[in-house]
């Protein structure tokens, strides 16, 4: 195996590749834009529909309410209608957003009868409007008992029997860590195989459909070099697909994000600690070799770019799945789970944002996905060596099934 | 005495088809080219030549036979012959999207050339080949004339003893047709061992100095184009070749 025509062939699949728009856009542009394309486009529309919203005042329906209530100051923010017995129809019709109907058992409660909020689920602005509705009530009961408790002498902290208070003891590097290990592993996973993606098709099923598979494979390399210049070139567009990303979604979030998060009272600060970089650089280049891996080999025996396509697509989404799984608050980055591919990998990486893994851990992890990668090109190299992978057949057997022999082709002694 | 630069011995190549069943494509082929030799291999669709040629060249495998190419094997010392063989079929496109320049560079780095020579050579090349006009320009710009020019010299650019041609000239047109010939022709005074496989009956007559007819992938004669002719008992190596792929008894027209 030589070096030199391994890196001939990786910078002649990377010259080309940087010259295709389709993996340009797909592998570097999209995830180095999505996200700060995203988080400002919502950032937009937040601002839009407030400001379009801002001088809309609800209009709430009420019946049977003492006029000390409608129109005192529980209703201040609102258009308070009177609806009579038509609070239902009102609100039905969309006149009203929400309605405070008084009336029934007069028992309980001081004799008065129950205040009952109406509301339209199924409508936004309705289901805000009583939200506040709601709130305002509550505000108007409780300055109602302070005057009357004040009144009779008692001070607020006797009737209070226990007073609660939350405090977040994690400093604001921290939480910001908390929240980049939430996002950075699921995303780096969806972009990496998003880069590897056309790369993956391109490799072999390009190849074949431009016809310059048989020129590459008449050349001097190898097919095992082949293999490993194409796994390299597909393994790098993954890994810097990935990276783009997490580069650009921590600059855009941490510019937008922040700010926000800030002005809402969270002290939230949205940077990589360094002592991370080492652990998620090792996790960025095991999750890209292993997406790189699983594409070459499903796509391998492609011969068009739509067959590329579609025998590449189920193992995509199939190392997606896990990332589901990754929320789980029983799920913790262990031995166990440091074996099982692509959860393993973003487990790391998860944990590395908040506290350095265990070492063993990270060994367990590297290992396995070592394996997997060997075992992966071992088994694409069993395809390309064979005489099938010049020109695979276009019946029988689908995709990596066709590596396995039929019974007459072990019997020709082909 | 000349250099043999290819000795195939009982080649054999069978491969499983689902709609065919067992295919016998080459089925027993012998044959010896010297270097600064053209040997041509002239047979219908299907003959086998194309087999025997991706079997010279390393891209298939074959079922038993032996073949070397300038004493090496095609199987036991595969990464050996590439380095040694030019090889060009119709099949073996450029890659789009890369110039003239970086084709000829990325075959003669791949292919093994001296590193500190590639730049050099490939400039050479390119003048001998008058194709400065188009250096910079990338492959899938140029027309077809010149892709069969830079295909030529993609061929020949790590400078391989032994040049395989399989139907260069299909799909050309009968001006870049010509020329494509007498480029190839060129190479048998350079030394070069040439096989050239072709359907096309005057350019094997005008271009080899010994032809082999294959026919059901066996090969049915040998020999020079005047040799063909005088065993087959025909003016024109057409008849020699429609007699020698025609079954005794059948009618020929």
């Amino acid at each position: 195996m030589s070096c030199r025509r391994i890196s001939a062939l990786l910078a002649r699949e990377i010259r080309c590749a940087l010259r295709e728009k389709n993996i340009v856009v797909n592998s570097l542009l999209i995830p180095l834009l999505l996200y700060p394309f995203m988080i400002w486009a919502a950032f937009t529309v937040v601002s839009l529909v407030e400001s379009s919203t801002a001088g809309i005042r609800s209009r709430i329906g009420v019946s049977g309410v003492s006029a000390e209530i409608s129109s005192g100051p529980a209703f201040r923010w609102a258009e308070v209608v009177q609806a009579g017995d038509r609070a239902d129809s009102l609100l039905l019709d969309g006149s009203i957003e929400a309605a405070v109907v008084q009336a029934g058992d007069t028992s309980g409660c001081g004799g008065r009868p129950p205040l009952t909020v109406l509301r339209d689920g199924s409508r936004e602005r309705s289901r805000i409007a009583s939200d506040n509705a709601v709130s305002s009530l509550l505000d108007e009961r409780g300055s109602w008992l302070r005057n009357l408790l004040a009144s009779l002498g008692i001070s607020p902290r006797e009737w209070t029997p226990l007073q609660l208070e939350l405090q977040n003891t994690a400093s604001s590097r921290q939480m910001g860590a908390f929240i980049l290990g939430l996002i950075i592993p699921i995303t780096f996973i969806a972009m990496a195989s998003v880069g590897c993606f056309y790369p993956a098709v391109d490799a072999f099923a390009g190849e074949r459909e431009r016809q310059t598979w048989e020129t590459t494979l008449s050349t001097s390399a190898g097919r095992v070099e082949i293999l490993i210049s194409k796994f390299l070139y597909v393994g790098f567009f993954g890994l810097a697909s990935g990276l783009l990303n997490i580069a650009a979604m921590t600059v855009s979030m941490s510019s937008l994000l922040g700010p926000l998060l800030r002005q809402s009272g969270e002290a939230v600060e949205l940077s990589i600690p360094l002592h991370a970089l080492p652990s998620l650089a090792l996790g960025a280049v095991l999750m890209a070799a292993f997406l790189a891996t699983g594409m070459i080999l499903f796509g391998a025996y492609a011969r068009t770019f739509k067959e590329g396509q579609a025998m590449i697509t189920p193992f995509y989404m199939v190392s997606i799945i896990p990332v589901v799984f990754l929320q789980s608050p029983g799920l913790t980055y262990g031995s166990g789970i440091a074996a099982v591919p692509v959860v393993n990998v973003a487990m790391m990486a998860k944990e590395a944002l908040v506290r350095p893994p265990a070492a063993l851990d990270m060994a367990i992890t590297t290992l396995s996905t070592l394996v997997f990668v060997a075992a992966g090109l071992f088994a694409a190299a069993r395809m390309l060596g064979r005489d099938q992978a010049l020109t695979p057949p276009d019946k029988g057997r689908p995709g990596l099934l066709r590596v396995f022999r039929s019974g007459r082709e072990r019997s020709a002694g082909v | 005495m000349s250099e043999r630069a290819i000795e195939v011995r009982d080649l054999v190549k069978v491969y499983s088809d689902a709609s065919r069943g067992e295919v016998r494509a080459v089925d027993g082929i012998s044959l010896d080219v010297d270097c600064g030799e053209i040997m041509g291999l002239l047979g219908v669709n299907g003959a086998g030549k194309t087999t025997t040629l991706r079997i010279l060249a390393t891209v298939l495998q074959p079922t038993s036979g032996t073949a070397l190419v300038m004493g090496r094997d095609v199987v036991g010392d595969a990464s050996g012959v590439r380095r040694l063989i030019g090889y060009y079929s119709s099949t073996t496109a450029l890659y789009p999207r890369l110039t003239t320049r970086e084709t000829l560079e990325f075959f003669a780095r791949v292919n093994g050339y001296r590193a500190d020579r590639v730049k050099q050579r490939v400039e050479s090349l390119i003048e001998q080949m008058d194709m400065g006009r188009f250096a910079g320009v990338w492959v899938d710009k140029l027309s077809q004339g010149m892709k069969q020019k830079v295909s030529i010299a993609r061929t020949i650019v790590h400078e391989p003893a032994v040049l395989i041609f399989d139907e260069p000239t299909q799909g050309l047109d009968v001006l870049n047709a010509h020329e494509m010939v007498d480029m190839i022709s060129g190479f048998r005074t350079s030394g070069h061992a040439v096989i050239y496989s072709t359907h096309i009956l005057a350019e094997a007559e005008r271009l080899c100095d010994r032809i082999a007819v294959i026919h059901g992938g066996r090969i049915s004669a040998c020999g020079t184009p005047a040799a063909l002719m005088g065993s087959a008992g025909s003016a024109t190596l057409e008849q020699a070749f429609v007699k020698l792929v025609t079954p005794p008894g059948a009618e020929v027209r």
